[in-house]
């Protein structure tokens, strides 16, 4: 009865959200601290704050979610203190694809094994992308030259043994070419300013993050890395496409909302609930796209099997890289 | 034309003129507490924006972004404690003139400049926003590194006792810097396996540890000796007029524009923002002054000139990340969540998809700069109430937002530790003569300058030659060894000219430190 | 002054060594002649040295021509910051294990109390005013935490 009444105050309270009745979230009895492993303001920051934005209506009067933003150690201590906290479903943590390559780095104490998976909004491609007047026109054209003069191709990543620079990896593994790594710690965007600019060739990104430029032609993905075009950018092949049967470089760059591991079921089937409806929500998925972010459905064991799949490719990789 | 008239329109409407000087408010008192920053008042007033429509959200955030800026020259003048990195420059002229009874000179020229400061550059940013991002996009790695060299060679001209303290101060902060992963290769670099070294040590801790924090320890010895001797300190707080005077106006002109130009252009520069634009900024008003000698004792361009190019980052920093989608700074970073939130794809297609907004942003900017200058004149007789607030309460008072200020950055208790252990080193650094500024620029800078270094470096194969033939490079590089090496030559080369032309026994009139502008 | 100056540089001397010491498993160049890990830190540990023979140097000179300001390190007035100073760490330590309030509601009236403020009266008011403020503004507006507990769990 009381649970009952609950879904109905809830659902009155939540009147103006979309089919909040079915997916309440009835467990917790004080404020829900979400870990950002992250600074504010950067896509993990502000896509989280979106999602729980879009998920307090589901939170029962008087809890909310409280964002906490923890870059210390590049986000290291924010994972450590998720996958540490007690398994009631009152902290939960934003994790990045950092997960699934400091443990093979030695930078992180905790692997995918130590986090219940629930919910990944960003599964996100990587690209490559060169300038609107550079002489590589497809992707074909790159790897090409970079066979000619190996070594001599420019490539700008996010910083070396970040995802962007592994994916740069993966491509010489895959296509036999050798390229030029010119990492940019300071993030994707100084290396897409040195894009526009031309003192690089060409950058390993997420399209979301130089898809204004795309649209605006002064810069030109030639690949996505996934097995399907990026819905975002929908004349872009993929390397599949653009490069033929046997390449097969598929890299994305996620991020998963996870509780700690051994989260009970009931708290775990209610959380899953709970996001599949924000990710159904046509509204939570407008203001998404409008970051560039094209929002994933993976929820619980999809995304758990997203982050295994990914540990096992980075192990690889990164010990190919040594 | 109907776009200007539409933007106006969201602009002058009650709602967002309220939310605007809301904003301004929160953003002034922000900066103006030790501790918290702008970046901080950024962050945290960044999800209120997620429940408003439109662009209201975004315009409150700007007001926050120029309040904050300004706030801090208010505490660094009245207090020795600058509210935010922006205005530790700020604090080596504004606080002199406080203790000589001209807080309210100070604080009346600070708001001007600053005002004019942000001003200039969003009359920079409407006018030649395309301009400036094609001379930003057209730095290299080289240039970048070239641009940190000239930033790091100010150490000299802002050691205060002795150069060569100064110059450990700036390698104290190059190695500090030093600390973390490596920016080139990301390996361990004097990590010892500790996590939290791991991600470098924090830089706003650092920096409100040894400006804050060992102000008040300061203020601590100095209390207590008022109680031993019985005499409370007695600096004058009466306020005889709040606008500056048409003289000194006049005199700091020069340096209002100059500050302003050299601030908007170091905004523009991705990855650079207002802290190394203000020291800039002294540094060049020193240079070019008919008076260099009072500049650190109260000297009202050294005042002027930190505020005006700090608040000139503003606009500047708008450039790259309307224009490119880069933010320009670390609170245009956090803002652009703000922008994409509402929707606002940033870049070359804003100005044409988007160009009510982009016009609403433009004219949002002038109002709050206009605003924080109306909400700061209109304040000075209460900030400088802050001087007779007795130190007993504003010095507790400021430790915990020290250790507050510090713990929100990261949400770590470990930053709190790093600040309080700063700060007493910064307390006896102090008392041994060293400068807590050139610490600063060297934390700031050095990663920068090393990062570009070796970046430009794997570009070019390990050829050193790219320094010397690219020319922006090798004008900075130039610029560079000048201002490192004239405070150091210059007194001596005036002193063996004064001592060759009395020798000569001509009577030559004595050549005055004009010898220092060259 | 002298006798500190001397310290300085040693001290500035010993840092550039410490800096050799701790980047010795570092590469100064890669294979290719680019500067690697430990080029940087190490371009930093020749400047510390070389301050501080300088520093050195020119303490050596100034001695000699004597009239050196003095440095107050001990006076009574340096001692009762040091007090602060101790308290402040104290305060960061009390905030670990019992948060932000409690340690807060501890430190201001002892700082205070150092401080010279005798009335018990303003020293309630400022506490609880200044816990209070923070806690309103921190936590209700803008939705962030403060220094948890670690027994509050």
């Amino acid at each position: 009865m009381k649970k009952v009444l609950g879904v109905v105050i809830g659902g009155l309270l939540a009147f103006n959200s979309f089919g909040a009745t079915a997916q309440q979230i009835t467990y917790p009895n004080k404020n829900i601290t979400v870990i950002i492993p992250k600074n504010p303001g950067g896509g993990t920051d502000t896509s989280t704050r979106l999602t729980i934005e879009y998920a307090k209506s589901y939170l029962p009067s008087g809890v909310i979610f409280v964002p906490e933003n923890k870059p210390a150690g590049n986000g290291v201590t924010g994972l450590i203190e998720g996958a540490r906290a007690k398994p009631d479903g009152t902290t939960l943590v934003m994790t990045t694809v950092e997960l699934a390559m400091f443990p093979h780095q030695g930078k992180s104490p905790v692997t995918y094994q130590n986090f219940t998976p629930l919910y990944a909004p960003i599964a996100d491609p990587c690209a490559i992308v060169v300038k609107a007047d550079s002489p590589y026109k497809t992707l074909a054209d790159l790897v090409a030259a970079a066979k000619e003069k190996p070594g001599t191709i420019q490539v700008a990543n996010s910083g070396t043994g970040a995802i962007y620079h592994l994916a740069a990896l993966n491509m010489e593994k895959q296509l036999g070419i050798k390229l030029k790594h010119i990492p940019f710690s300071e993030g994707v965007g100084p290396a897409i300013a040195a894009l526009a600019g031309g003192h690089v060739d060409a950058v390993i990104t997420t399209p979301g993050a130089a898809k204004s430029q795309i649209d605006a032609g002064a810069l030109r993905a030639l690949g996505v890395m996934d097995e399907k075009r990026f819905a975002l950018l929908p004349d872009v092949p993929t390397f599949k496409e653009a490069l033929g049967k046997e390449v097969d470089v598929r890299m994305r760059a996620w991020a998963a909302l996870a509780g700690p591991a051994d989260l009970p079921a009931n708290v775990k089937d209610q959380l899953v609930a709970a996001f599949k409806a924000v990710a159904a929500n046509p509204a939570y998925q407008d203001a998404m796209k409008k970051q560039g972010i094209m929002p994933s459905t993976l929820v619980g064991d999809d995304v758990a099997k997203m982050l295994k799949d990914d540990h096992d490719l980075y192990k690889e990789l990164i010990a190919a890289a040594k | 034309m109907t776009e200007v008239l539409e933007a106006a329109g969201i602009v002058f409407s009650y709602q967002t003129l309220f939310l605007i000087t809301v904003g301004t408010l929160a953003g002034i008192i922000i900066g103006a507490l030790p501790g918290l920053t702008v970046n901080m008042g950024i962050a945290l007033l960044m999800p209120l924006t997620f429940t408003f429509e439109g662009m209201a959200g975004v315009l409150m955030l700007l007001g926050v972004y120029c309040g904050a800026i300004y706030g801090g020259s208010i505490t660094a003048i009245l207090i020795n404690t600058p509210g935010t990195p922006a205005s530790a420059a700020t604090c080596l002229d504004g606080y002199p003139m406080a203790l000589k009874g001209q807080a309210g000179r100070a604080l009346g020229l600070s708001t001007a400049s600053s005002m004019f400061g942000g001003l200039f550059s969003t009359v920079a940013l409407i006018i030649v926003a395309p301009q400036l991002a094609k001379v930003a996009t057209g730095l290299s790695a080289p240039e970048y590194f070239a641009l940190a060299v000239f930033g790091i060679s100010i150490i000299t001209s802002v050691s205060s006792h002795s150069l060569i303290k100064g110059l450990i101060g700036g390698c104290i902060g190059l190695g500090i810097a030093t600390v973390g992963l490596d920016p080139m290769t990301a390996g361990m670099r004097f990590t010892f396996d500790s996590l939290y070294l791991m991600g470098g040590i924090s830089f706003v801790p650092v920096l409100v540890g040894l400006f804050a924090f060992s102000q008040a320890l300061f203020s601590i010895e100095e209390n207590w000796g008022e109680n031993l001797h019985g005499v409370s300190r007695s600096v004058s707080v009466k306020i005889t007029r709040l606008l500056p005077t048409w003289i000194d106006l006049r005199r700091v002109l020069p340096t209002y524009l100059r500050s302003s130009v050299i601030g908007t252009i170091i905004g523009a520069i991705p990855g650079t923002g207002g802290d190394i634009a203000s020291y800039v900024s002294y540094t060049e008003a020193k240079r070019w002054s008919k008076h260099p000698e009072e500049f650190g004792h109260g000297s009202i361009e050294g005042v002027s000139a930190p505020e005006a190019g700090a608040n000139a980052v503003a606009g500047g920093a708008m450039v790259p990340l309307m224009t490119l989608g880069i933010p320009g700074d670390g609170a245009t970073a956090i803002m652009m969540g703000a922008f994409m939130v509402q929707g606002l794809s940033l870049g070359p297609l804003l100005f044409t998809e988007h160009p009510v907004e982009v016009n609403t942003i433009f004219i949002g900017l002038f109002v709050a700069n206009v605003l924080m200058g109306i909400l700061g004149f209109a304040g000075i007789r209460a900030f400088t109430r802050i001087m007779v607030v007795p130190r007993k309460v504003l010095v507790p008072i400021i430790l915990v937002l020290c250790a507050i200020g510090s713990y929100s950055v990261n949400h770590t208790m470990t930053d709190v530790f790093v600040m309080s252990i700063a700060g007493f080193l910064g307390y006896i650094m102090i008392k041994l003569g060293f400068s807590m500024s050139p610490i600063v620029i060297g934390i700031i800078l050095g990663p920068m300058a090393e990062t570009n270094l070796r970046r430009a470096l794997t570009m070019s194969d390990g050829d050193f030659s790219i320094f010397l033939t690219r020319p922006i490079c090798l004008t900075f590089l130039i610029i560079a060894a000048v201002t490192l090496f004239l405070p150091i030559v210059g007194p001596k080369f005036s002193a063996w000219r004064r001592a060759k032309a009395a020798s000569a026994g001509q009577g030559a009139p004595e050549p005055s430190s004009d010898s220092r502008s060259a | 002054m002298r006798k500190y100056n001397f310290v300085v540089a040693a001290l500035s001397i010993l840092m550039g060594c410490a800096i050799f010491w701790f980047s010795r498993n570092l590469t100064p160049f890669d294979e290719m002649g680019i500067p690697g890990e430990a080029f940087w830190p190490q371009a930093i540990a020749w400047l510390f040295i070389f301050l501080g023979g300088l520093q050195a140097i020119q303490s050596l000179i100034a001695s000699s021509s004597g009239g050196e300001a003095s440095v107050d390190l001990h006076s009574p007035g340096v001692r009762v910051a040091y007090i602060g100073a101790l308290l402040a760490f104290a305060y960061a330590v009390l905030m670990t294990y019992f948060g932000f309030s409690v340690a807060t509601l501890v430190f201001i009236p002892l700082l205070m109390l150092l401080m010279g403020e005798r009335k018990p009266l303003m020293i309630a008011v400022t506490a609880l005013a200044v816990v209070a403020v923070v806690w309103f503004f921190f936590v209700q507006v803008f939705n962030t935490t403060l220094p948890p507990s670690i027994f509050f769990e």
